[in-house]
């Protein structure tokens, strides 16, 4: 195919990808084997264990190594990885997994049922959705059998097993066994590609697994076949955005990730470029626990006086990068996705909200927003914020500190009122972390829990739908534990001699390669 | 001589006691809880408070300033959590490029500089001077990190004859050892120039003045001998000492510039550990620093006796 034709079709299927961000997008050209793939990350993780956090960084390069059970087709549903198949029982309480047989780790070991029981639980110790499995049985009545038993129904168990962010990789139970405090010592997995070094502060090397056993099928999102095409794939850890543009235009690096908007004219005008991009949401966290937003009279005040558009213009800077969106799930999620309550979103309204000011008996005590500079996206939201606050007769005020500093602050009650974060996918909503009381802004509201629980002992999708939809309304219309405000898109840049590069939740790069 | 070192190494002690005192303290007061950054954002106060406890940092700051310091005796710096490694580890893997970097900026610093200082002082009040002194104060008001872009754009980007940023180390070869380090060095290396020049100049400016110079020049000498040989060894003392002073500077951080250009080195390391709210990694590379410079500044009082002759250590 010319380089014209093939830019005219990239061009677009970008342009019809752009409200489907996280659709995936494969170009034409089938890749080779061999050659070595160069990513240029923002940040290094913290760990390669997957178990461990829910840290992006950590989860884009551990999923080359280490697979799960069940994972994310490019719909964003669970389908077989590591299990052939699997059963729920009637009573929603017993998950039956056939596990593939013949499957070997990166250490030359078999998997076995013991793998899977010994990683899975040594993965719900640590995760965050881990109040799901509190009470729980693991048995293998075979080798190539697990029997995960629930002491109650809850909603979303294959979906946490599938889930992307800090996901249940099966790992040899020999390594599970010989894990610390923050995790795994050795990286062995069954994945596409196997861990070979890190260098601390510069690099993760990974090598193909040559004895990958791929699905049968084409690659589908995180499933189907995996093989990988490069002879190497390298992470390097590159904080400065300036130098990960500069290295990418000067084909040092393959993929430049995370750049801030300012580059995109650069990258925009380059013709040996293409971008991958990805949805990320921007919510504002209210605590509910202490404080003047306790209030929800404050609350709606708050939201009153938000105007959504402008906020995100000042973050993302040009519409195309952003949504602006009511919806607590994304837009892609099409069996979560819902405009309830969306009369109470964006309103910009000053008057409203001094109505509402008045009705909470508002003394011009400070509305104190926590914010850091270390995420620009965090920071320029909050200024935004703190703006349209003061305009509606508030005495808002900034709280800047370091990350660190922020976190501390987040986790205590007293210390601010209003906080800008993301979140990364989730795939069902009674896992979205702010609907909980045990995490910052501390929701701790009978009917949302009453809702939640309903979801939990649903017996139907159509079912779970209808009370989510409910309880999205009861949210933005009655409680407000948060107020959303849009969608971000961020992108990555890719250079256009990496082909088949796909992209789900971040890069997918077992499918690309370079020209044969 | 010898007491002299002796007695120089022994007072080693007593600094680093109150250096380790005093980092220990900063860096256990400020607010930032390793735990939580480790954890991540999505993390529980739950969770943060177990890893906290099986991290030992809820036990009380004495106890744990005592722990680490009896580590400190056994030549143990403790352990990071977040690199995986030992501190000593990490830090001697950072020593050689942060080395390297040094030296090699140092290199240019002075290969440069003192030529030009020499230049600047012989031809005092005229444009030479104004244009070589007007240059090197560009140089010390320039940010390394704008000139290390500017580099990065000229030489990388533009011309690309060299990498944009990244590190070999020596094991791969000299060459590409040494290809990776030079924007960056000359992005260090040109601001040093710049102290390292005007300073050049002010001490050539006293000596040249002098009654034994214009004996030299009296008795015929070549003017070039005069200079170089007579003149710049006499007032080398005072550039001696700057370029200590700037060597020092140069290995405990070039951490901007060493961001820029993707280079593990010591500055970057302890850069991206405050950031992380990495205890040990901190204290143990604040103390290893305050060591180098200590040391550094030790060399430089041997090598005075050394290029002076009327330098007499440790003698009355």
């Amino acid at each position: 195919m010319k380089r014209r034709e093939f830019l005219q079709l990239s061009t677009a299927l970008l342009a019809s990808g752009a409200l489907g961000a996280m659709r995936p997008a494969f170009a034409q050209t089938t890749p080779g084997m061999g050659g070595t793939i160069r990513v240029a990350m923002q940040a290094q993780p913290g760990s390669l264990d997957p178990h461990m956090t829910t840290a992006d960084a950590t989860a884009q390069v551990a999923r080359n190594v280490f697979e799960q059970l069940l994972a994310l087709n490019s719909g964003y549903q669970y389908a077989p990885m590591l299990a052939e198949s699997f059963d729920q029982s009637d009573d929603g309480l017993t998950f039956t997994f056939h596990l593939r047989q013949g499957v070997k780790f990166h250490n030359g070991k078999t998997m076995t049922a013991d793998d899977v029981i010994a990683s899975l639980e040594k993965w719900i110790t640590t995760n965050s959705k881990k109040t799901m499995f509190e009470v729980h049985t693991l048995a293998a009545p075979d080798d190539h059998t697990v029997v995960l038993t629930m002491a109650k129904k809850v909603y979303g168990v294959l979906e946490a097993l599938a889930d992307n962010g800090q996901f249940a990789g099966i790992m040899p139970k020999e390594i599970v066994e010989a894990a610390d405090a923050t995790g795994v010592t050795e990286y062995i997995g069954t994945g596409p590609f196997k861990f070979a070094e890190w260098s601390r502060d510069q690099f993760v090397r990974l090598v193909r697994n040559d004895d990958y056993q791929p699905l049968a099928g084409p690659p589908d999102g995180l499933v189907g076949d995996k093989t990988a095409h490069a002879d190497e794939l390298i992470y390097y850890f590159v904080a400065d955005p300036s130098t990960r543009i500069a290295g990418i235009m000067t084909g040092e690096y393959d993929v430049a990730d995370s750049l801030p908007i300012d580059y995109y004219e650069q990258v925009r005008g380059n013709a040996d470029l293409d971008i991958l991009k990805r949805s990320l949401n921007l919510v504002a966290i209210y605590n509910k626990k202490e404080g003047l937003l306790a209030n929800v009279a404050m609350r709606k005040a708050v939201n009153a006086a938000l105007d959504s558009e402008a906020i995100m213009l000042a973050v993302q800077s040009f519409p195309e990068f952003f949504r602006l969106d009511p919806s607590y799930m994304y837009e892609e999620q099409a069996n979560w996705h819902s405009t309830a309550g969306a009369n109470q979103y964006s309103q910009n309204d000053p008057e409203l909200a001094k109505k509402y000011l008045a009705e909470a008996g508002y003394a011009n005590e400070p509305v104190r927003i926590l914010t850091s500079k270390d995420h620009a996206h965090l920071f320029n939201s909050s200024v935004v914020i703190q703006q349209q606050l003061a305009a509606a007769g508030m005495n808002a005020r900034l709280d800047v500190y370091d990350w660190p500093t922020t976190l501390e602050h987040r986790g205590k009650s007293s210390d601010w009122d209003i906080t800008v974060t993301g979140f990364p996918l989730v795939l069902a909503p009674t896992q979205l972390l702010y609907l909980s009381a045990n995490w910052a802004g501390w929701t701790d509201d009978p009917t949302i829990a009453k809702h939640i629980a309903e979801i939990n002992a649903s017996t139907s999708l159509d079912e779970a739908k209808a009370i989510w939809q409910a309880l999205q309304g009861y949210c933005w219309e009655d409680y407000l534990p948060v107020s959303k405000l849009g969608d971000r898109i961020a992108y990555a840049a890719y250079s256009r001699r990496l082909l088949g590069l796909a992209s789900l939740e971040g890069g997918v790069f077992w499918s690309a390669g370079f020209a044969g | 001589m010898r007491e002299y070192i002796i007695k120089r190494l022994l007072m080693l002690i007593p600094v680093l006691f109150i250096v380790s005192l005093v980092v220990f303290s900063i860096i256990h007061l400020t607010p930032g809880d390793p735990a939580a950054v480790m954890l991540g954002e999505t993390a529980t106060q739950a969770e943060i408070d177990a890893l906290r406890q099986r991290l030992g940092l809820d036990q009380p700051l004495f106890g744990q300033y005592l722990n680490w310091l009896g580590g400190l005796f056994r030549f143990d710096l403790g352990y990071s959590y977040f690199m995986r490694q030992p501190v000593a580890e990490a830090i001697r893997d950072r020593i050689v490029p942060t080395t390297s970097l040094a030296l090699l900026a140092e290199f240019f610093a002075i290969v440069t500089a003192i030529p030009l200082g020499v230049a600047a002082a012989v031809r005092r009040g005229t444009v030479t001077d104004t244009a070589l002194m007007g240059t090197s104060l560009l140089g010390m008001s320039i940010p390394s990190f704008l000139l290390g872009l500017f580099l990065v754009l000229i030489f990388a980007v533009w011309l690309r004859w060299l990498p944009v940023a990244g590190y070999a180390p020596l094991q791969a070869g000299l060459w590409p050892h040494l290809r990776y380090l030079i924007l960056p060095a000359l992005a260090l290396g040109l601001i040093q120039m710049a102290l390292i020049a005007r300073m050049t100049r002010s001490s050539m400016l006293e000596v040249l003045n002098t009654n034994y110079i214009n004996a030299a020049r009296a008795r015929g000498l070549r003017e070039w001998l005069v200079v170089y040989r007579h003149a710049l060894r006499n007032a080398f003392i005072p550039i001696l000492t700057i370029i200590g002073h700037s060597f020092g500077v140069l290995v405990a951080g070039a951490a901007v510039v060493e961001t820029i250009f993707n280079i593990p080195g010591l500055g970057q390391l302890i850069v991206n550990s405050v950031g992380r709210r990495d205890y040990t990694v901190i204290q143990g590379g604040v103390l290893f620093i305050t060591l180098i410079y200590l040391l550094i500044n030790l060399g430089t009082d041997l090598l005075y006796g050394l290029i002076d002759p009327r330098v007499r250590l440790g003698r009355r």
